[in-house]
């Protein structure tokens, strides 16, 4: 049973059994935290994502410049199919391929990218760091448990990733500088445990170091390929010929000394936005564009236990005002398929007369969200499955007034209120369920016999002692119940209501004013 | 021998036309809701108005009595915690009256403000979710007669697509038509026809499961929901 050590420091070493052999000058492994576990991912078409290419499928490129000279830094998969490669020069990739576009470099975009998808590992995590400019480090060994097991988060988080649309490269090391070197030379075997980290450390080529070109160069003119060789020479040669830091690395790689990582903060409010590679009306780019700020959205809300009550998607056109969507939510949610059916819902319905340039999104309300608990003694319920019901038929109702409301709009939907008044056309009322949540109703009063329908407003008839015809000749069956009411509000009615039956068998609600001048109306129908 | 012959009668794959149809309720609902009114529960092919599929309400003027059929099912269902939802209905709903008749106000929906195109696409959604018992929407108005032309039209399929989101959610899903739709086909299951009475509603049964067109009259004098 090995005897592992976990605090940082350099000085207190502590040989374990099956320690690696392989160490410069013969020093005994340091101090490490051996039930960490790493995982570093790099986003290679992270520059063509920010611009939103990455997908397209005619060949497309972005380009940065050395000097004078311009090369390609990434191409998506329509271009590598066809011959581009990244590190090739401009003029030799539209060479080989004519059709290619080329962007330029755009760092701020690939920052802000670099950051959602920060966002978005704060869904598997807490501890996240960036790996500018293209990566992102986590330490996924305290969430293991949670998603049990490697395989399953791996899968998740490849899921995910798929769903987003990145590539991506992993790696996966007890130090974080380990793995993110196996995310650079794409050796996605993961490594668990420091004896065999030296081993494979080795077999890294010095071609994936984050060092100066003319660094690299002059290792490969010594003839060191890969960090292995490095790791043989001598330790102070090596240290005098190339400076400390690739000493640095090779000691942070191999948890010989410590590497804190800064701790990726996620903002206080989430609010991205992502280019449309083309402006268009085309719903299924937009859709695309909405999953990926969705995923990151839900991580973010994730990371910090919260909900989103509403959110609002803004769909951005050149010259004329931004389209803005909002959508409620009936719970606070920070699942990413539930958002998306509502997102999807509304973008595929909404009438777009403008092209779109680019799309944001912003949360709205956020609020704590508390693990679901089960309510064992429901008010309704026939007994266990009755509960069940009961439970299971909120969430439904959920799904529905979401979706109705998505489609519709928030104001179509709407629930029934009671107020307490005893004018009939006050005392109901229709208000949209987002305005209702909280509000209690009052107790019912007693009405007269009071129909079930009642017109918007009350409708004039003629007729002196008695009602003319509405849509034929009145029979007056029941009645008068006087109502006097609202004289505090300026709205004070005084009325004597009757139930009266036409020929055609269509049972009427009338009042009459009890006041001059008295007229007759209709007010409801009996269903 | 006799005992035989019963056991074979009593197998539930064979169906008997005398009895109507028996469903299996789906997730423990029962298949049909008790209509509340005895004279027409004896005609209504389970003994009430059935869960899980689509009833048309033909009428020539409102007012008769239509929705009153309907008000303590509607009740029991909204007592059993499901939903009710009204979509595009003609006027506005006083709370008080729902009340008086035992319907829960805050298991009501309404859906409203839309135009006609959505109507049905709501009335889909809310039966296929499963959470509303009921679902209720009216089909009037020139163009809605206008829709439903011939056996196979438009408004056929439309109808079709709504009773199978019925069966789906297991709701009870009905639709109220104007009285010129009785001579075209309908996919619904239970079709009633609405004339006044001299105290209710004369009913007569177009389309019913399992067994022949009846007319029965409802006397809504002896109920006190009105």
């Amino acid at each position: 049973m090995k005897s592992q050590v976990a605090t940082l420091g350099p000085g207190s070493a502590q040989p374990s059994a099956g320690a690696p052999a392989a160490s410069v000058a013969g020093e005994p492994v340091g101090v490490h935290a051996t039930t960490r576990s790493w995982l570093a991912l790099e986003f290679p078409g992270l520059s063509l994502a920010a611009l939103g290419v990455a997908s397209a499928d005619a060949p497309r490129a972005v380009s940065a410049h050395h000097g004078r000279r311009a090369h390609v830094l990434a191409a998506n998969e329509a271009a590598r199919a066809v011959g581009v490669a990244p590190g090739m020069d401009v003029t030799a990739a539209t060479a080989v391929c004519p059709a290619l576009r080329v962007h330029g470099h755009d760092p701020q975009a690939e920052a802000a990218a670099l950051q959602g998808l920060a966002c978005w590992a704060l869904g598997y995590t807490s501890q996240v760091s960036l790996q500018p400019p293209r990566g992102v480090v986590m330490e996924i060994g305290a969430s293991l448990r949670l998603f049990g097991g490697l395989g399953p988060l791996l899968r998740a988080l490849e899921e995910d990733l798929r769903a987003m649309g990145h590539e991506v490269r992993r790696g996966i090391a007890p130090t974080p500088t380990a793995a993110w070197l196996f995310a650079r030379a794409a050796a996605s075997t993961p490594v668990h445990g420091v004896d065999r980290l030296a081993d494979s450390v080795a077999r890294i080529p010095v071609a994936c170091l984050d060092l100066p070109p003319a660094v690299k160069g002059d290792l490969q003119a010594l003839g060191s390929r890969t960090l292995g060789d490095c790791m043989r020479l001598p330790r102070d040669g090596l240290g005098r010929r190339f400076g400390g830091e690739l000493l640095a690395l090779l000691d942070r790689a191999l948890g010989r000394s410590p590497d804190p990582r800064a701790c990726f903060v996620p903002p206080p409010c989430f609010e991205r936005r992502m280019d449309l590679a083309v402006e268009s009306v085309d719903r299924g780019l937009l859709l695309e564009a909405a999953r990926r700020l969705i995923h990151e959205l839900s991580g973010f809300l994730r990371a910090r236990a919260s909900g989103a009550c509403a959110v609002e998607l803004e769909l951005a056109h050149r010259g004329v005002p931004a389209t803005r969507v909002v959508l409620e939510l009936v719970s606070p949610c920070s699942d990413a398929q539930r958002l998306l059916a509502l997102v999807g819902e509304r973008v595929e319905h909404l009438p777009l007369h403008h092209e779109v340039c680019y799309l944001g999104l912003r949360v709205h309300r956020l609020q704590e969200l508390h693990p679901h608990t089960g309510d064992l003694c429901a008010p309704r319920g026939r007994g266990p499955e009755g509960v069940l019901q009961a439970h299971e038929c909120g969430h439904r109702a959920q799904r529905l007034v979401e979706r109705l409301g998505a489609r519709l709009g928030a104001d179509a939907v709407r629930v029934l209120e009671s107020v307490a008044d005893h004018r009939p056309e006050r005392s109901s009322a229709e208000i949209p369920w987002h305005l209702a949540a909280g509000r209690r109703g009052e107790p019912p009063r007693p009405s007269p016999g009071a129909p079930v329908w009642l017109l918007p407003r009350p409708r004039p008839l003629q007729g002196g002692r008695n009602p003319a015809s509405v849509d034929g000749p009145l029979h007056v069956e029941h009645g008068p119940w006087r109502i006097e009411s609202g004289w505090w509000d300026g709205e004070d009615v005084a009325r004597d209501y009757y139930v009266a039956r036409s020929t055609r068998g269509t049972r009427y609600w009338l009042f009459r004013e009890c006041r001059e001048p008295r007229h007759w109306y209709l007010h409801g129908i009996f269903a | 021998m006799e005992g035989a012959l019963d056991d074979l009668l009593r197998h539930p794959a064979l169906w008997r036309a005398a009895e109507g149809v028996r469903d299996a309720g789906a997730g423990g609902y029962p298949a049909t809701v008790a209509c509340g009114f005895p004279v027409l529960d004896r005609h209504l092919p389970g003994g009430g108005w059935p869960l899980g599929a689509l009833v048309e309400v033909l009428y020539r003027e409102p007012g008769i009595g239509e929705l009153s059929l309907l008000l303590p099912a509607l009740a029991h269902l909204a007592g059993e915690g499901r939903w009710l939802a009204w979509i595009a209905p003609p006027y506005r709903i006083a709370v008080p009256a729902l009340q008086a008749v035992g319907v829960d106000p805050a298991r009501v929906l309404v859906v409203r403000g839309t135009d006609a195109a959505q109507v049905p696409w709501a009335a889909e959604q809310a039966l296929r979710s499963g959470a509303c018992g009921a679902v209720l929407w009216w089909l009037r108005g020139r163009r809605a007669e206008r829709g439903g032309g011939g056996a196979r039209g438009e408004g056929f399929r439309q109808l079709r697509r709504l009773q199978l989101a019925a069966q789906a959610g297991h709701s009870l899903g009905v639709v109220f038509r104007d009285a010129r739709a009785a001579a075209q086909a309908s996919p619904a299951v239970l079709r009633l026809l609405l004339v006044p009475a001299e105290q209710g509603v004369q009913v007569t049964l177009l389309k019913r499961r399992g067994a022949a067109p009846a007319c029965v009259t409802v006397d809504f004098a002896r109920h006190p929901a009105r």
